[in-house]
């Protein structure tokens, strides 16, 4: 651990940063990487990188027919859960990156050694300094700038929509949609509750900083430009939180780290069953069929959560 | 962390563990619904807490849980309306469709025996069946072999005694 006072210019003074300072360039940090992430979720149709999340609902029993009276309730087949829909849509992409190359040793801010020197920070102490601090910021669970999070609309202030496909829906069985007289009813007759969307946060307002001293290449002491600095810790940042092992920005759909927007819901209806009955045909006719089929009822209950999480790995 | 732009509406837990709590949110236009783990240090529960107290939570919680099954019921109840299964007999009209059912439609033979034997039952139950004096006016009322002979019947003694 190396973390280091860069230098400033102050009034014909060389000054070491304060406390407050350093805080306002890791935040920075934070800034500068919502301009362009090296970690990104996309939408995909299927076989994304993240876990898979399964919708489940119920259905109608398969109805009978008898020529003579309605089958009992025993003898009508129960409601049923019908094969999981697996909702697979989310891959984590990382940018391709290498370490920023530090040329004679002038990429980085310079700081007082304590022994009568002045000298720049290695990226190592680039790294204590800021950019760590930074990271542990992205992933705290707020809405950082350039990470990610679910929501149940297709607009969020400060967010921009990554794909208006949903990558998990809640569906129940749709109990109006069924009726006695209905029988054979469609056994599978959904209606939609919940469609969840992702959101990238969106580049907030910039911190402002103070900006450092770094060594030119004719080895003097000259603050960095605003544009140049921003450069330098955007680079920083997408090289450490893609390459760094411990630092690297991870996201899973209910694993380690904190949660990102809504949770995910899979809800069911949990009734055992009602039992309809429907007569086609006038009594005592030898045409007349009697029908019977189960529908799904009761309250809905949540069968399972899914958390969009973020972690740094 | 609240919803960028929203309003905290309300919230309750959903599951027995209290783990996780839903929480409803509006724009001022739509009500949107998060899912939040209970967990201390989530920035979304954390939040939370500075709209809802514990105790609160736990409250609406409660009360949620009653209007649900309240819900429920109301539903169960109109589905069997619906489907026929279940009359209101405090609605006048139900009644007189009932009536009417009952006096004029073709009556299935196993049923109407059964129908008709607690019909006449109830019938001999009335206080001034009861006390009819005229013995003709009771055995036709024994004989009647429907309802509507039995009514009939029944509304000629009620005449007699008044």
């Amino acid at each position: 651990m190396a973390a280091r006072r860069p230098l400033y210019y102050d009034s014909g003074n060389l000054r070491e940063m304060s406390e407050a300072m350093i805080t306002s360039i890791q935040n920075r940090c934070v800034y500068v990487y919502g301009s362009d992430p090296s970690v990104t979720l996309s939408v995909v149709g299927s076989s994304g990188t993240l876990d898979s999340m399964s919708d489940t609902r119920m259905q109608a029993g398969t109805d009978t027919t008898d020529s003579t009276n309605f089958d009992t309730e025993s003898e009508t087949p129960n409601i049923s859960q019908v094969t999981p829909i697996v909702f697979d849509k989310i891959s984590q992409v990382n940018a391709s990156l290498s370490a920023p190359t530090d040329t004679n040793n002038r990429l980085y801010p310079v700081y007082y050694d304590g022994s009568g020197a002045v000298q720049a920070m290695t990226a190592t102490d680039m790294f204590d300094t800021f950019i760590t601090q930074a990271i542990t910021t992205l992933v705290d669970g707020n809405d950082r700038d350039g990470t990610f999070r679910i929501h149940t609309a297709t607009s969020l202030t400060d967010h921009t929509l990554i794909s208006s496909t949903p990558v998990f829906t809640d569906t129940r069985a749709d109990v109006a949609a069924y009726t006695d007289a209905g029988i054979p009813e469609t056994r599978d007759q959904p209606t939609t509750i919940t469609n969840y969307y992702v959101f990238r946060t969106n580049q907030g307002t910039a911190p402002s900083i103070t900006v450092p001293f770094q060594v030119t290449t004719g080895n003097d002491l000259q603050t960095y430009s605003a544009s140049a600095f921003d450069a330098m810790l955007l680079a920083e940042m997408r090289h450490h939180t893609v390459n760094t092992v411990g630092s690297r920005i991870t996201y899973s759909i209910n694993g380690t780290g904190a949660n990102r927007g809504t949770g995910m819901v899979d809800t069911r209806l949990d009734g055992s069953g009602n039992y309809q009955q429907r007569q086609d045909g006038p009594s005592g006719s030898p045409s007349t069929v009697y029908r019977t089929q189960e529908f799904p009822n009761g309250s809905p209950q949540t069968i399972n959560t899914y958390f969009l999480k973020i972690t740094r790995s | 962390m609240t919803i960028p732009g929203h309003k905290f509406v309300s919230a309750h837990f959903t599951d027995n563990a209290r783990t996780i709590v839903e929480a409803l949110w509006t724009d001022g236009k739509e009500t949107r619904t998060e899912y939040i783990e209970a967990k201390e240090g989530d920035s979304n529960w954390e939040n939370l807490l500075t709209h809802i107290d514990i105790d609160a939570l736990h409250e609406a919680t409660y009360k949620y849980i009653k209007n649900s099954q309240k819900a429920f019921e109301i539903q169960a109840l109109q589905i069997a309306k619906d489907q026929g299964v279940l009359q209101d007999f405090q609605d006048k009209n139900v009644i007189s469709e009932a009536i009417i059912k009952t006096l004029f439609e073709k009556e299935e033979d196993g049923d109407s025996k059964n129908t008709l034997f607690v019909f006449k039952l109830k019938l001999f139950e009335l206080e001034f069946i009861k006390k009819c004096k005229t013995r003709k006016l009771k055995s036709d009322l024994r004989k009647a072999k429907n309802i509507r002979e039995a009514l009939n019947v029944a509304i000629k003694i009620f005449e007699e005694s008044n």
